[in-house]
């Protein structure tokens, strides 16, 4: 199958059917399927795509409650999205179990022996303010890309036309991992800031969660938003996880035995910005060549209880989970320097550039933004 | 031709250990180029050496140096090292235009592009007796990096106490991360403290090797062992090995431009360890010893590398760990270089070995603007981080074919067991 994609997408709407449509419908065109769906009002299939139309009424996308369940297309994972027409999202993964459970009809998603919540919960409440307000739509364009090969990563994304916020990202990467790792993917949910680099303490950005708001203490689903994945054998709990950065030296004077420092170019003296690194302030040309570095992005999880006892895998509280590396990203390479629009691709267009990130691209579209 | 290794071999004079240095180059493809021996022996094409010990063509003599030359057909890198049999090194590299020039018996020759990696005699390169184990690898393809250190042992005894003391007794070694710290094997013959406990009362799980660094949860992985915050409830004695010197050329992962894509990292007790002495420099502009400040030579410990096109620069570089966000006022995070997280969360029995690129990372502090240019040179085609700091040569990984030296996993012979 070949790749399914967004490209240079500036919708004007009047609800919030057209998006959901567009993200959908960019993994079917990448070989993942509608396994049911229902309208959010009385259109309701329990095998396959029910709409008929992108906007409100029956048999649209457009509606209050409208969700899909859909699976990869190789009959491993599952996602449901569901919409309030609100700007908010209600969106479970199921890594191998499937959604085949509860009482699913119009309004309601199914449900999976292994579902998480990435997004609202299951007192039903939506997540975060996925979408920027209609009015706002078209002043944004949306690029994507699903790809039509195994395990089926895919991310999208849409930039407020010369602003430099993002919203509305998502991203499903695999990951080179331990051979042990049961579901070697890593899931991230962005909105206000998405896919932009590290170091800052705004909580609602997808990759910069900081010690305040720590890993510890940072639970999948709600209104939260970040990256997660499976962290143990038996996959237990989605649990924050974080992209790491390059970084070198020595914290400061006084500290000794610690790998820290920036790869920036100015100044800059904060303590905060010590590890800001190569993914946000870095050093994002070459010496040799001036051209733009493409650096692999590891996923770890950083951060565990103070309690040594409570490291243990299986303990009652997921996140106390031990800490560690869950693999290499094989949908992201750091930039280097954070950008504030799509414009910038590299290597024939086979990647675009999006925050503090190169992602995948068609080779052959010239993004606009 | 194979890989060489200097695989734990003991020596037992400073010629000894510059010999087998050398010939580990040798063997594995390197070849003499030249030598003299400090005396009157002096062959201007290939190697004087008849000896290690001192005297006529010996390599224990004050002022005896070799030149040699990479494997390549047509010899591209070239090095010379010269030492004065008390510790002490010159050590000089040619990326391109080799050492042609001059050269006696106690004159090393020179090259218009040379590098003086380590131009002084004092302080001593080899730190410490002029008896210990020699670790190394050279690789016997092309670029044909390769890597050199020691360590020295002597007997180490710990007293009751909370926490407990740990004292070296012996060939008047020092820790160099201090007093408290030490890697420490236990042979045969040794006494183990009994009940040796850790910080937050977790027994240590091994008997053969044991570690508790203070804040280090994945202590059972260590083979260090550190008297600030161990509880001993008997005394014990053992001995203590201790990491010396390095020097290592590892080619690297760059880019076509680059002209001499190689790094070279030349230190003292601190040559395999992220402190600020070495691979860890501070960035934060306020001390002197941070890496903008940083020159390769004296006895300068660190790494350094090609940094432009033209081969006009010759700068300090870093290698890169890993770390997250530290935005807010709480501790930086850093996972993977010294204190880091060794282990693999789904397989807790795998080390894990990340790699790493060299960097030049360093900005110019208050206002004015640096001039050497900073950015990636190149991915280490020798190294790995090791997650956990060592502080001898202890711990293999993957059957044998990488040892862990300081902070680095580094490519190991696949048979033979260190032995501290």
């Amino acid at each position: 199958m070949a790749n399914g994609y967004i490209r240079n997408q500036r919708l004007a709407v009047t609800s919030y059917g057209p998006l959901m449509s567009m993200i959908v419908e960019m993994l079917v065109s990448a070989g993942w399927q509608y396994k049911a769906s229902g309208d959010g009002q009385s259109g309701y299939s329990s095998t396959t795509k029910i709409f008929a139309s992108i906007d409100t009424g029956a048999l649209g996308w457009g509606n209050s409650g409208a969700w899909a369940r859909i699976q990869d297309p190789g009959g491993g994972r599952e996602f449901t999205f569901q919409h309030n027409n609100n700007g908010s999202l209600r969106v479970k993964y199921s890594a191998s179990a499937k959604f085949v459970g509860g009482s699913p009809s119009s309004t309601v998603v199914p449900t999976a022996t292994d579902e998480k919540y990435l997004a609202g919960d299951a007192a039903g409440s939506f997540g975060p303010g996925f979408f920027s307000p209609l009015d706002n739509m078209r002043g944004q364009i949306w690029q994507g890309l699903a790809s039509g090969t195994a395990p089926y990563g895919f991310w999208f994304a849409s930039q407020v036309v010369g602003h430099g916020i993002r919203y509305s990202n998502m991203m499903m990467d695999p990951v080179i991992g331990d051979t042990l790792d049961p579901d070697p993917v890593v899931l991230v949910l962005g909105s206000s800031g998405s896919f932009r680099g590290l170091a800052y303490a705004d909580t609602v950005y997808s990759m910069g969660h900081n010690n305040t708001v720590n890993e510890a203490n940072f639970n999948i689903g709600g209104t939260n938003t970040g990256c997660f994945a499976h962290m143990d054998i038996s996959k237990r709990s989605m649990l924050s996880v974080r992209p790491l950065g390059y970084t070198c030296g020595a914290l400061d004077s006084t500290t000794q035995s610690h790998i820290s420092g920036r790869l920036e170019t100015g100044s800059g003296n904060l303590p905060r910005e010590e590890i800001a690194n190569i993914n946000r302030y870095g050093a994002g040309l070459n010496p040799f060549n001036g051209k733009p570095e493409y650096l692999p992005v590891l996923w770890s999880r950083t951060q565990v209880s103070a309690n040594l006892a409570n490291w243990n895998v299986g303990t009652a509280n997921p996140n106390n989970y031990l800490a560690g590396i869950k693999g290499w990203s094989t949908m992201c390479r750091w930039t280097g320097l954070n950008r504030t629009s799509f414009l910038d691709t590299l290597d024939n267009k086979k990647w675009i550039c999006v925050g503090a990130w190169w992602l995948p691209w068609d080779g052959i579209t010239t993004p606009r933004y | 031709m194979a890989n060489a290794f200097a695989a734990a071999v003991p020596y037992s004079s400073y010629g000894q250990f510059v010999s087998i240095f050398v010939e580990m180059l040798v063997s594995a493809g390197w070849k003499y180029m030249a030598s003299g021996d400090g005396l009157s022996g002096y062959s201007a094409t290939g190697k004087i050496f008849s000896g290690t010990g001192s005297g006529a063509l010996g390599w224990g003599n004050p002022g005896a140096w070799a030149r040699v030359q990479d494997p390549d057909v047509v010899g591209i890198r070239e090095i010379t090292i010269q030492h004065n049999n008390a510790g002490g090194a010159i050590i000089k590299y040619s990326p391109l235009a080799k050492f042609t020039a001059g050269g006696s018996a106690t004159l090393t020759p020179t090259a218009p592009d040379q590098k003086i990696l380590r131009n002084s005699y004092t302080p001593v390169w080899l730190a410490g007796p002029a008896t210990g184990v020699a670790y190394g690898c050279a690789k016997d393809t092309a670029p044909y990096g390769f890597w050199y250190a020691c360590t020295n042992s002597g007997a180490v005894s710990f007293a009751v106490g909370n926490p407990g003391v740990v004292t070296y007794t012996a060939n008047g070694l020092t820790a160099p991360q201090g007093t408290t710290s030490a890697t420490v094997r236990f042979v045969t013959g040794s006494t183990l403290p009994t009940s040796p406990t850790l910080p937050g009362g977790a027994v240590a799980p091994d008997v053969s090797y044991f570690a508790a660094a203070a804040g280090v949860s994945s202590f059972q992985l260590s083979t260090t062992i550190q008297g600030t915050g161990v509880q001993f409830t008997s005394t014990g004695s053992g001995t203590v090995s201790i990491l010396r010197l390095g020097i290592m050329m590892d080619p690297v992962t760059s880019v076509p431009e680059d002209p001499d894509p190689v790094v070279w990292l030349i230190g003292r007790d601190s040559a395999w360890l992220t402190n600020r002495n070495c691979l860890a420099r501070p960035t934060d502009g306020t001390n002197l010893s941070n890496s903008t400040s940083v020159v390769y030579g004296g006895t300068v410990e660190g790494a350094f590398a090609t940094m432009s096109a033209d081969r006009s620069l010759f700068l300090s570089v870093q290698p890169s760990g890993y770390a997250c966000n530290s935005t807010g006022s709480s501790t930086p995070l850093f996972v993977m270089s010294n204190t880091g997280i060794p282990v693999n969360p789904f397989n807790a029995n795998k080390y894990e070995a990340l790699p790493f690129f060299w960097a030049r990372v360093q900005y110019t502090y208050q206002g004015a603007f640096e001039t050497s240019q900073l950015g990636i040179k190149g991915w280490s085609s020798m190294a790995r981080w090791t997650g956990i700091q060592r502080t001898s040569c202890l711990d293999t990984l993957d059957a044998k074919k990488w040892i862990a030296v300081g902070c680095m996993w580094l490519p190991w012979d696949g048979s033979t067991t260190p032995v501290g």
